[in-house]
């Protein structure tokens, strides 16, 4: 499939070399919604059923594809979020569509991490303690070593070369990396599921010279994952975006563009896709998620975080936070739905003077950023 | 992330080792094959909270409240998930009087059943052999007080894993203990006290260089019978904080115990005896705060050579 292979491409383009982020110090507040830029169905569509229109460049498919055999969108670099954590990761940084930012805080770094040492906490029993996969089969959508996996469960999805694949959050709940090689490319998928993270790397670009394997650290860092690299054996913050500790210490993380939805819609819109088994050579349910109540309990950030969490929005609220040359933007998925008046609609916004283009559809849990053009314009229709 | 199964599994199944029978600093005397047989069990919902537990959310006192944790508090192993591990295991000590002053031992466990299960699903168990330890000691002192001079090695020949749903059967490292212990006989009773340093050396499979520890212990016991004696004793061991090895510098929290240790022990023949334990942690960090139980078996044969006559008994 030409246009998925050229979207792949296209996308490790636009992002370019790591982004450098930034915490603490003056922005500027989000300011007022942007109402008349943003705009919802009204009849909800299915996601496999709806199209992106550009007024300047034609219909796209939710993730980007050109429907007319264009060029695909370029993704900004993205990922969504428990609110808590990405206040206390992301201090002072922009918000759409509040009265004001993130509240300001200041996180101490020294030489040794560039946050404080001791809130680096052991989780669990040392590195690799929640074991990282290497390249895990995969099968196709209809394969029916699938039935741990609902529709309503939701997936990572990655478009490489060779096609469409799904990571499930099922899968990473239990293993948080999936380390792979694809067509050549080196990429790993990381999900913490304390602080509802999913995030790609690309794993060529931590230590020059090296491709890296991923695995988990053992250790949080205000409840989110620590990685580390076996190469280097430097420490990674999944969502800080850089390395913490080591020898590759204050080195921005390579972040890919990496897609967010539910199972059933990811796979009504890439049926060919390609999904991790559950065949992992490892011993877990699948069916089960393993922290209880804790995606639901307002109250249990699982340790008391540095700074403590903004209020605006309560701890488990979604956000979908993008990163723009080293600006961060975070984007509420209620003041999504809010500024579109639906839960599925698009809403234009310009983060560092670049301009993009958000879909969202809350009912598949999707939330996505596109780059457009400064005069462009998108609406989201039935195909 | 889930709970730290795997401290839990390196600490019960294998550094709450049972305690000498022959308690004291006397040696065997030489031509004298001591063995004991022991088994230990420990159920633990629980552990103690340490410095970087502080702050831990999700928690709930008996009534239903949140509670935040802190340092030194007893916790389950994860607010949302609970936890317990159990542990019955098996150790068979042999050791053998070389000289009156010199003595060696050697220590099997064997990991009859390791478990930890939770609510999340996890439910990982395991058995095998553990961590054999080999000693050393030296008698240097005899009346009236009794010293002894002892060195151990740990070898890390039990599987070793850092994955949370497997619990590991022995701790992946090296570790070499050096200890003095001094006694005195008062009557029917004694005191003994014993100081020692165990150099722990890095563990490979987790890059974790664990801390050193400190191992001091003051035990008495009182013989109320020919046949029957009681022990007790209190335990502390202190670790020092460990570091990652690597380039990562990022400290890992000290763990540290205060345990009281009673024993019943009753002689059977005129050299078996029979002894049950209860080892209760009082206070600690990075550490099970559940009580382990044990009962054993020992014995002394007669000697086996005897220089001084020319043969065995």
């Amino acid at each position: 499939m030409s246009g998925n292979r050229w979207w792949w491409w296209l996308a490790l383009l636009t992002l370019g070399c790591g982004n450098d982020v930034t915490t603490g110090g003056a922005r500027d507040a989000g300011g007022s919604r942007p109402t008349a830029d943003a705009g919802g169905t009204g009849d909800e569509l299915a996601l496999e059923a709806a199209s992106l229109v550009s007024d300047a460049r034609g219909r796209f498919d939710v993730t980007g594809r050109g429907l007319d055999g264009q060029d695909a969108l370029a993704s900004v670099a993205g990922h969504n979020a428990f609110w808590f954590a990405w206040s206390v990761f992301h201090p002072g940084s922009e918000l759409f569509g509040t009265e004001r930012g993130v509240r300001e805080a200041t996180i101490e770094s020294s030489d040794e991490c560039t946050v404080p040492c001791r809130e680096v906490a052991p989780a669990c029993g040392g590195r690799d303690c929640i074991p990282a996969l290497q390249s895990p089969t995969m099968v196709g959508a209809d394969d029916p070593s699938l039935s741990f996996l609902r529709d309503v469960d939701e997936v990572l999805g990655v478009i490489t070369p060779s096609g469409p694949r799904a990571y499930p959050h099922n899968i990473l709940w239990w293993h948080e990396i999936v380390n792979e090689e694809v067509d050549g490319e080196a990429f790993s998928v990381t999900f913490c599921p304390l602080t509802g993270s999913g995030l790609a790397f690309d794993r060529r670009r931590f230590v020059e010279g090296s491709t890296v394997e991923l695995g988990v650290s053992g250790n949080l860092y205000n409840s989110n994952l620590v990685m580390y690299d076996r190469t280097s054996e430097s420490f990674w913050s999944q969502m800080r975006l850089e390395s913490i500790s080591g020898t590759e210490i204050g080195t921005p993380s390579p972040i890919l563009p990496v897609f967010e939805m539910t199972w059933g819609a990811w796979k009504a819109l890439h049926p060919d896709t390609r999904v991790v088994s559950s065949d992992t050579g490892h011993s877990r349910d699948y069916t089960r998620y393993p922290y209880g109540d804790y995606r639901v309990n307002d109250t249990n950030t699982f340790r008391a975080t540095n700074p403590p969490p903004d209020d605006l929005f309560d701890n488990k609220d979604m956000v979908f936070g993008v990163v723009v040359d080293g600006t961060l933007r975070g984007y509420a998925w209620d003041v999504l739905a809010e500024t579109s008046g639906s839960p599925q609609g698009v809403v234009h916004d310009e983060v560092a003077g670049a301009p993009i283009v958000l879909v969202h559809d809350l009912r598949a849990r999707y939330v996505h950023a596109f780059r457009r053009d400064a005069d462009e314009r998108f609406t989201l229709v039935a195909r | 992330m889930l709970p730290p199964a795997l401290l839990v599994a390196i600490v019960c199944a294998v550094v709450l080792a049972p305690e000498r029978a022959h308690a004291g600093a006397w040696t065997l005397e030489e031509g004298r094959l001591w063995g004991k047989l022991a088994v230990l069990h420990l159920s633990s919902d629980q552990l103690f909270a340490t410095e970087t537990d502080a702050g831990l959310l999700g928690c709930a006192n008996g009534a239903g409240e949140a509670i935040v944790i802190g340092p030194r508090d007893r916790r389950p192993y994860d607010c949302t998930t609970g936890g317990t591990f159990r542990v019955t295991a098996v150790y068979a000590e042999l050791a053998l009087g070389l000289l009156d002053e010199l003595e060696v031992s050697l220590q099997v466990p064997w990991i009859a059943d390791v478990r930890f299960s939770n609510t999340s699903g996890l439910d990982g168990r395991d058995s095998g052999i553990g961590d054999l330890r080999a000693s050393l000691r030296y008698r240097v002192l005899a009346q009236p007080f009794v010293g002894t001079l002892a060195f151990q090695v740990k070898v890390p020949s039990g599987r070793f894993t850092t994955d949370e749903a497997v619990p590991p059967l022995g701790e992946g490292q090296w570790d070499l203990t050096f200890s003095a212990q001094a006694g005195r006989s008062f009557g029917r009773g004694y005191l003994n006290a014993d100081v020692g340093y165990r150099v722990r050396l890095p563990n490979d499979d987790t890059r974790i260089d664990v801390g050193d520890e400190i191992l001091t212990s003051l035990e008495g016991g009182a013989s109320l019978h020919p046949r029957f004696a009681l022990r007790a004793a209190s335990a502390l061991l202190w670790g020092f904080e460990s570091e990652n090895v690597g380039s990562a510098v990022l400290a890992r929290p000290r763990r540290w115990v205060l345990e009281g240790r009673f024993t019943a022990a009753v002689v059977v023949h005129e050299h078996v005896g029979l002894e049950a334990f209860v080892f209760v942690p009082l206070v600690g960090e990075g550490w099970p705060a559940n009580a382990t139980y044990g009962i054993a078996v020992s014995g002394t044969t007669p000697k086996l050579w005897d220089r001084r006559r020319g043969g065995g008994e």
